[in-house]
């Protein structure tokens, strides 16, 4: 069953549609603006669902067989997030902050459609969930973790003015942003662990032909971002908060974003 | 029947006219009762800080004026004179219109106030508790009240606090976000640092700490707060445990400055802490908002937001307006129908039970009939009547919307032999 790709590009001009309104809005707040970014937004997410969820049905299994795939599905769920967090807050500042990660990630997937799947099977069912799915999760909270510290930042540079502008009113308080970064990044940390520990698990299982992965790129690449948003965590609980935290989010997702792309789109995931 | 309105507000009336004639409770039911027995059946009293008024449903306007100035003027007969200068009334859609810009609070001193809306719901209450609201006025009302709330949750006008001392919680509240839990600490013991320590209570904070140099009058203000009191020299230990410190001493030097403000943030590692330096001179000196975690207003940024809010106010009252002039085409359109429906229902009503004394009348004949036959009967004659009635009422109708149906309604009455409404 061919599942058609323009349902995927047109989720993706919302999302940049989306984009163009939230940053309409950031500049000039009328509410015109911020209901038909969110419109487009849940549109957009929408779409993915209905592309996303034909591909599960197509194969019987979460999608996640080669690297468009695999952005897709990240794609999807940050969209989702991004969906959520504007139609709690309905703030119509958030979308700027949180749609162009998303934006990125779909664009990464258009740059790999039709390429040669990463995986060759026999991955699927439950272990494919937990050890691709649920690491995916994590990257798109992590991803969101990352525009909700951008907002944390730009919110804190304005309180620390004296001299708010209008943005201030736009964006959540401080202590929300920072509620809502610490929950992300720890769902995504228990998403990335649960992941991990799966592969290991699975690791020390009889071999029954799949692919067991050495300490390769991607074993390394995946404890490292573990221990990363572990120290994170960690010291956010030693009570480093507000930017501190805010920026260590930022520096988690650039150095993630690059590794991601370097380690499974150009070294091709696990070692065979 | 004549909607008029008459009263003093902060635009004709100085501030001790205004607490002269101020309502509470006893004084209310007096008024309500000087009016009942004046021969008023519907009326409410409204009286704020900014305005007292009066509203009342009348059969004749000179009439009707009287009786509200003899009420009004009876809560202050010392203040009279100065009274009956100060009076002024208005009537009919003018006053409608007035009430409206009045709930939504558009016409307040401070323009977009929040307290103004709870104020006209409890007069209209008070006076529904008097005996004093009819239908008129029970239905202006509501709709003046749901005016004044789509006028809240669709415009900015009450977004934005334009006070200094409601900015500061704002800003506590971007800051913080609940301030339920938080701590604030007030540093002096001024007129302004209690004001501030009010809005902030009310506000959500939850625990309040003076400190003053001298101790015997932090604790003397504490009392009146249920809070506690410290001396100006254990300052920092409690800034280390505030969440919001208002700085309102009259000290000639700094009361904090920036190196003990660094102390300060790296001993709570960077938490939050809003300083906010309402003191002139300051009391924080301006290189403390440096230190990491600390976000400090002095009375000038303040002083610039609030401006600026008013400014917001100001553009949202345009909006306001706007949504206030549907409520108002609204209230005319029910106005109207209210002239007609009743003669509507009444005329309904009777040929309604004509038609069913009628058909009662026939029914002996109706014995070989079948029950779907007279169901059909019914139905008949029901849609005979139906066609009968709707080209006059809908001529009625189309009368009361160009506001002409006094003379249709006075035929309606005659040839139907329909009763005066009460």
């Amino acid at each position: 069953m061919s599942i058609p790709y323009w349902l995927y590009l047109s989720a993706l001009l919302l999302q940049l549609a989306a984009l163009v309104f939230f940053v309409a809005y950031a500049t000039r707040p009328l509410r015109i603006f911020s209901f038909t970014g969110t419109l487009l937004l849940g549109a957009s997410s929408a779409l993915q669902l209905v592309f996303v969820g034909a591909l599960a049905w197509r194969d019987q299994a979460v999608p996640l067989g080669n690297a468009f795939e695999a952005l897709a599905f990240w794609g999807l769920l940050l969209s989702l997030a991004a969906t959520t967090l504007e139609t709690r807050f309905k703030m119509g500042i958030l979308g700027a902050f949180l749609v162009p990660p998303t934006a990125f990630i779909l664009l990464m997937g258009v740059r790999f459609y039709n390429t040669v799947p990463l995986t060759e099977a026999p991955y699927g069912g439950a272990f494919l969930f937990f050890h691709v799915g649920l690491p995916m999760a994590a990257y798109a909270m992590f991803t969101a973790a990352a525009g909700l510290a951008s907002a944390f930042l730009v919110q804190n540079k304005q309180l620390k003015s004296g001299h708010p502008s209008g943005l201030m009113y736009e964006l959540p308080s401080l202590g929300e942003l920072e509620r809502l970064l610490t929950a992300w990044l720890a769902w995504g940390f228990a998403a990335l662990s649960l992941g991990l520990l799966s592969g290991a698990l699975r690791g020390m299982m009889p071999s029954d032909g799949m692919v067991r992965p050495a300490p390769d790129a991607k074993v390394i690449f995946g404890v490292g971002l573990w221990a990363y948003y572990a120290a994170v965590l960690w010291l956010r609980q030693a009570g480093w908060r507000g930017p501190r935290l805010a920026k260590l989010a930022l520096w988690g997702f650039a150095v993630f974003i690059l590794g991601f792309y370097t380690v499974n789109i150009y070294l091709g995931g696990h070692a065979r | 029947l004549a909607f008029i309105l008459l009263g003093i507000s902060h635009k004709n009336a100085p501030l001790e006219l205004r607490e002269a004639l101020a309502l509470d409770e006893a004084r209310a039911a007096r008024a309500y009762a000087q009016l009942r027995a004046d021969g008023l059946r519907e009326a409410v009293l409204l009286s704020t800080c900014n305005r007292v008024e009066a509203y009342a449903v009348v059969d004749d306007v000179d009439a009707g004026e009287k009786v509200l100035r003899r009420a009004l003027e009876s809560l202050a007969p010392e203040k009279a004179a100065a009274l009956r200068r100060s009076l002024s009334g208005l009537e009919d859609d003018e006053a409608v219109w007035h009430l409206l810009k009045v709930s939504s609070s558009l016409d307040s001193m401070v323009l977009g106030e929040a307290q103004i809306l709870g104020q006209v719901k409890q007069a209209y209450q008070t006076s529904v508790d008097h005996g004093m609201a009819g239908p008129y006025l029970h239905g202006l009302f509501q709709r003046a009240l749901a005016a004044a709330k789509e006028v809240r949750s669709k415009t900015e006008l009450g977004r934005f606090p334009a006070s200094v001392p409601s900015v500061a919680v704002h800003l506590a509240e971007r800051v913080f976000g609940e301030l339920s839990g938080r701590r604030g600490l007030i540093i002096g013991a001024g007129e302004m640092a209690e004001l501030t320590a009010e809005h902030l209570k009310a506000g959500g904070i939850s625990q309040l700490t003076f400190c003053n140099r001298s101790l015997s009058k932090a604790k003397e203000v504490a009392k009146r707060f249920g809070a506690q009191a410290l001396p100006l020299d254990e300052l920092e230990s409690a800034l280390g445990q505030a969440d919001v410190a208002v700085f309102s001493t009259s000290a000639s030097g700094l009361v904090l400055e920036a190196d003990a403000a660094q102390r300060v943030s790296a001993a709570r590692k960077g938490k939050p802490l809003l300083l906010l330096d309402i003191a002139v001179p300051r009391d924080v000196a301006p290189e403390a908002r440096q230190a990491e975690g600390i976000y400090l207003y002095d009375v000038d940024s303040l002083s610039e937001i609030a401006d600026e809010h008013r400014e917001r106010r100001q553009k949202a009252s345009h909006e306001a307006a706007s949504i206030l002039r549907g409520h108002f085409e609204g209230i005319r359109d029910w106005e109207s129908s209210s002239q007609v429906a009743p003669a509507i229902a009444a005329l309904t009503a009777k040929v309604e039970a004509m038609r069913r004394a009628e058909l009662e009348k026939q029914s002996k004949h109706f014995s070989h009939l079948g029950a779907e036959d007279v169901k059909r009967i019914d139905y008949l004659t029901q849609a005979i009547i139906k066609k009968i009635l709707n080209t006059p009422l809908s001529r009625l109708k189309e009368d009361q919307k160009q506001g002409q149906a006094a003379t249709s309604l006075e035929a309606l009455r005659r040839l139907f032999d329909l009763e005066e409404p009460d």
